[in-house]
């Protein structure tokens, strides 16, 4: 887990310093964002920062699943990679990101969950750990640009197609038995530019 | 304007529809519909309403784990096989104890014609698999009786718990037995036979011996090693049955002929 959140600030170091010049205090977040599903929670809070042409992003979540929804109660926290290949578009006063696509990588706390050293078994036994499971996405954001005296800069929301890691491998391996609609689902967020 | 909005909205509305289950919340979450839950429980009821004689056939099959065209390939071949009574997967259904396998095996599972029963695996032990098996399937150990025989399963995943000595619940077993009629022969299903490396070697005597002793249990039936065994490494009476793993697209089918029974495994 402590990985997960170092490799997480080893990642924004570099764009935060980038963004120094316009912003006096580094470490304010670029944005903050609440999702809805998508494996980080059944409702996840998380802040972030994007690079210099608003390209990439990075961002960490602290998701929470109660259990009268999942079953199970689930507190996570979840780091997400995004790279937005294609340019922002205006249209009248709105702002149209077509495609963003990347990596969540998901770590539940909880003691039924291993994260490499499965106990009573020896280390990687069970080749998987399953605290932590990593999802790979596509969606779109649409927003919109509030003032310039305001503190918040844009407000967007947005959509994910999620599919987890260890049921793509199960896809990988069965594709006259498994379909993509057994390993999708959906997420849907709200972006709150900040910088 | 309309068009540039057109793409997502068009992408959304056909993934939302097209999505077996919308949303996912962790991949660790385990909510279930209520026509999965107690499913072995459902079973049981199942079967008693079947005309029972003294001669059946049941099938076992075993470690169906991440093996889901295996799985399809086979339940197409027992659509040819008359007069099966039910069916049992002998453990590790799932590769790694989430809702979203026990959901693809359990939807499998439901096209048979026939009941079925899951006994639970180590790997179906992982995360919240245990809870989830519990919640889908019922009791870890519970036994059912059918034309005149007893079938007793339960977890004898020992590793899963560090070889504390609950799993097998050898005191279970001694009350499931003490309670069965004599004359009635018995089967014992769990996932680890008493000679696996995985098995609790504090248990492996006093678990060979309650059943020898018993002198009524006729098969002890495993999985979990990914081979095919049937001997009596321990002497008479008790025959000791290992089912291979569906991966090697074969099954046991065990028939019952009054006193005579066969296990006979079949490749497809």
């Amino acid at each position: 887990m402590s990985a997960l959140v170092i490799s997480f600030f080893l990642l924004v170091k570099t764009e935060t310093l980038s963004a120094q010049k316009k912003n006096s205090n580094q470490f304010l977040p670029h944005h903050v964002k609440v999702q809805y599903a998508g494996g980080t929670g059944f409702i996840s809070i998380g802040f972030g920062y994007s690079n210099k042409n608003q390209k990439l992003e990075a961002d960490l979540f602290y998701g929470y699943l109660p259990k009268s929804i999942g079953g199970v109660r689930i507190h996570s926290i979840s780091t997400k990679f995004i790279w937005l290949p294609i340019n922002a578009m205006r249209i009248k006063k709105y702002i149209l990101e077509p495609l963003m696509t990347g990596l969540v990588v998901n770590y539940s706390f909880g003691k039924q969950y291993f994260s490499f050293d499965p106990p009573n078994y020896p280390y990687r036994y069970y080749s998987f750990p399953t605290a932590i499971h990593s999802a790979l996405f596509f969606g779109s954001r649409a927003g919109v640009n509030l003032p310039t005296n305001s503190f918040v800069r844009r407000l967007s929301l947005y959509y994910e197609i999620v599919s987890f890691d260890r049921e793509i491998i199960s896809l990988l391996s069965n594709q006259k038995s498994l379909h993509l609609p057994d390993i999708v689902t959906l997420s849907l967020g709200v972006k709150i530019s900040i910088e | 304007m309309l068009k540039r909005f057109l793409f997502p909205a068009l992408l959304l509305s056909i993934l939302s529809c097209s999505c077996k289950k919308l949303f996912s919340y962790n991949a660790n979450e385990i909510q279930i519909e209520e026509k999965d839950r107690s499913q072995n429980t459902k079973n049981i009821e199942r079967l008693q309403s079947k005309a029972q004689d003294d001669s059946f056939r049941f099938i076992v099959i075993s470690d169906t784990q991440r093996f889901y065209e295996e799985m399809d390939d086979f339940i197409e071949k027992v659509k040819g096989y008359p007069d099966i009574s039910f069916l049992v997967l002998n453990g590790d259904m799932t590769d790694f104890g989430l809702r979203s396998e026990y959901q693809w095996m359990s939807d499998r599972l439901q096209k048979l014609a026939f009941p079925f029963f899951v006994v639970i695996g180590n790997h179906d032990m992982l995360g919240n698999g245990r809870e989830l098996y519990n919640q889908m399937f019922g009791p870890e150990n519970f036994s059912f009786n059918f034309s005149g025989y007893k079938f007793i399963i339960l977890n004898s995943n020992s590793k899963e718990v560090g070889y504390n000595g609950t799993l097998p619940d050898t005191t279970w077993l001694l009350k499931e037995l003490s309670v069965t009629p004599t004359q009635q022969k018995i089967f014992v299903l769990g996932h680890l036979a008493p000679f696996s490396g995985d098995f609790d070697r504090a248990l492996e005597q006093p678990y060979v011996r309650i059943l020898a002793n018993n002198g009524n249990v006729i098969y002890s039936v495993h999985g979990h090693e990914g081979i095919s065994y049937l001997g009596q490494p321990y002497g008479p009476p008790v025959n000791y049955l290992v089912v291979n793993s569906i991966k090697e697209k074969s099954f046991v089918l065990i028939s019952v002929d009054s006193d005579d029974i066969t296990a006979e495994e079949i490749f497809f």
